[in-house]
């Protein structure tokens, strides 16, 4: 479904990524591991056209989506959960899940605010707060529930735990879970080991500004050496 | 003459009506840079090209109503004009290009009107309508005036209720609180923006051609109200509405006041209430993103 072949970005004149390939397969849920600072947001930027893909090539089930405007790539089908969360602060929850509706229903697809609701009740209850005065673990699942909206082929998650408690961590899971039995693909990038394998069928992991290691997450959980040299864990 | 209410509630209506005036300038220029970052220095141009095209329009139609709802839209064509030429192109360009470039562009409309329209005082009848005036207080007060007050509550809240409770309005905010999000979910924010910016110019032509019968209309009148809006702007806070409201309101009136209280001070106040407004409370008084 997402391909990204051999993919060159930065800032400016930094060089974050020196071209990095990832497939991204229809109904799978992929994380992109590694240390801080090694460019996995960077990736995740990059595909959603926020930073420039310099080299390299991005494909969306065959469609170049590099040089495309954000815009433009969400309405491929592309949903983005930033690491920030990005909530509107002068918007309510409300109003900050609406801004998905126009492109969501002509996208169309299962995605309606009630269902949304449905799986955060949470969101219902605070519908009419400011999205500034929700918790770290409300924020993160507006931020999910308003890319559901968007009715979207691919979600794509920035490290979805940073900042949040256990409880809350195991309840975001336990809803990625749920969107994954559903058949949703997922492009995840995670700190959190176990959270990130515990969910991905897939698992990449960067260093030095490439891709240094892939394979299925069982793979990754038995090669400590491999852990040990990358992910530091 | 300080014991008379009848000189207060006239002080207060003055006050209100160029508080307005101040509104309909500031709005557009303070929610343009709000959204887009961008400072527009020649948005007291759009100001006076609005009370020119309206002169013009008055004396081509005799309707002085005919040109009041031309006049912007005329000012807001050229505000599109502007932005398809020179604005979208210094949107990245970094504040300081932006300013010098806007300065520049103060002095072409300068010559522009010069060219057209002379260098000359025009003026410009009150439509027959609101001639007269109203008895308030044992005075007389023109009717024109409480127009301009009611013109300006009108927008206000107009604007009011489409920025805070229309799907409209909450992609404009949702644009103003961060570009980047709203276009990964879809909105086309350029094509925001480019709305936002055009409305904010019709704003100021609306507001021209409103002053228009009230002052002279002249080259050097945007540039005379410039800078007042734009203390409008820093006060208020950047890129909010509310800011806007509280900013023409605190200006409005206090420079009215001075004037009749402490007419030595008066041309002080304004700039004594920026410095301790910057030093305070330097983000403004309703900042858009807190």
């Amino acid at each position: 479904m997402l391909e990204l072949r051999d993919v060159h970005s930065g800032y400016g004149e930094t060089r974050v990524l020196h071209g990095i390939s990832i497939d991204v397969h229809a109904g799978e849920v992929v994380a992109v591991l590694g240390r801080n600072g090694v460019g996995k947001t960077t990736t995740l930027k990059t595909v959603m056209g926020l930073l420039p893909c310099l080299e390299g090539e991005i494909l969306l089930d065959g469609r170049r989506l590099d040089g495309a405007r954000p815009y433009d790539i969400a309405r491929s089908g592309v949903a983005y959960v930033p690491e920030t969360r990005d909530i509107f602060p002068s918007l309510t929850v409300l109003e900050n899940l609406e801004l998905s509706l126009p492109l969501g229903e002509k996208r169309g697809g299962g995605w309606t605010l009630a269902r949304v609701f449905e799986i955060f009740p949470r969101l219902e209850q605070r519908r009419a707060n400011g999205g500034m005065q929700l918790s770290g673990g409300e924020q993160q699942m507006l931020a999910i529930a308003r890319a559901l909206l968007l009715n979207p082929s691919l979600l794509v998650l920035d490290e979805p735990t940073e900042g949040l408690a256990p409880i809350v961590i195991g309840e975001i899971h336990s809803k990625l879970a749920e969107l994954k039995r559903d058949g949703l693909t997922i492009l995840l990038v995670e700190q959190n080991f176990g959270f990130a394998t515990s969910l991905a069928d897939r698992c990449y992991v960067l260093g030095k500004s490439v891709v240094q290691w892939s394979g299925t997450s069982d793979a990754i959980l038995a090669d400590k050496d491999m852990q040990h040299r990358w992910l530091g864990v | 003459m300080f014991a008379d209410p009848g000189f207060w509630i006239v002080q207060l209506l003055n006050g209100l009506q160029f508080s307005m005036l101040l509104f309909l300038l500031s709005v557009g220029l303070t929610v343009i840079f709000g959204l887009m970052n961008f400072v527009n220095l020649a948005h007291g141009s759009l100001y006076a090209l609005g009370a020119f095209v309206g002169w013009s329009w008055v004396n081509v139609s005799g309707s002085y109503w005919l040109a009041f709802f031309l006049a912007p839209v005329c000012v807001a064509a050229v505000g599109a004009l502007l932005y398809v030429t020179l604005i979208d192109r210094m949107r990245a360009a970094g504040p300081l290009n932006q300013v010098l470039v806007t300065f520049g562009l103060i002095f072409v409309f300068l010559d522009v009107f010069r060219y057209f329209w002379g260098d000359f005082t025009l003026g410009v009848d009150k439509p027959a309508l609101l001639a007269g005036g109203f008895e308030i207080a044992g005075q007389i007060y023109p009717a024109y005036r409480l127009f301009i007050i009611a013109l300006g509550l009108l927008v206000l809240a107009g604007l009011w209720v489409v920025l805070e409770r229309t799907n409209v309005g909450a992609t404009i905010r949702a644009g103003v609180d961060n570009s980047e999000m709203a276009s990964c979910l879809g909105i086309n924010v350029e094509k925001v923006f480019f709305i936002v910016f055009c409305v904010g110019c019709a704003l100021a032509g609306l507001a021209g051609v409103v002053a228009a019968p009230l002052f002279s209309v002249s080259p050097g009148m945007g540039i005379e109200l410039l800078i007042p809006t734009l203390i409008v702007v820093v006060i208020g806070g950047l890129g909010s509405l509310k800011g806007a409201i509280a900013g023409s309101l605190l200006v409005g009136m206090l420079q009215t006041f001075g004037q009749v209280l402490a007419p030595q001070l008066a041309s002080m106040l304004v700039y004594l209430l920026l410095a301790a407004t910057l030093i305070m409370r330097p983000q403004g008084l309703f900042p858009a993103r807190a």
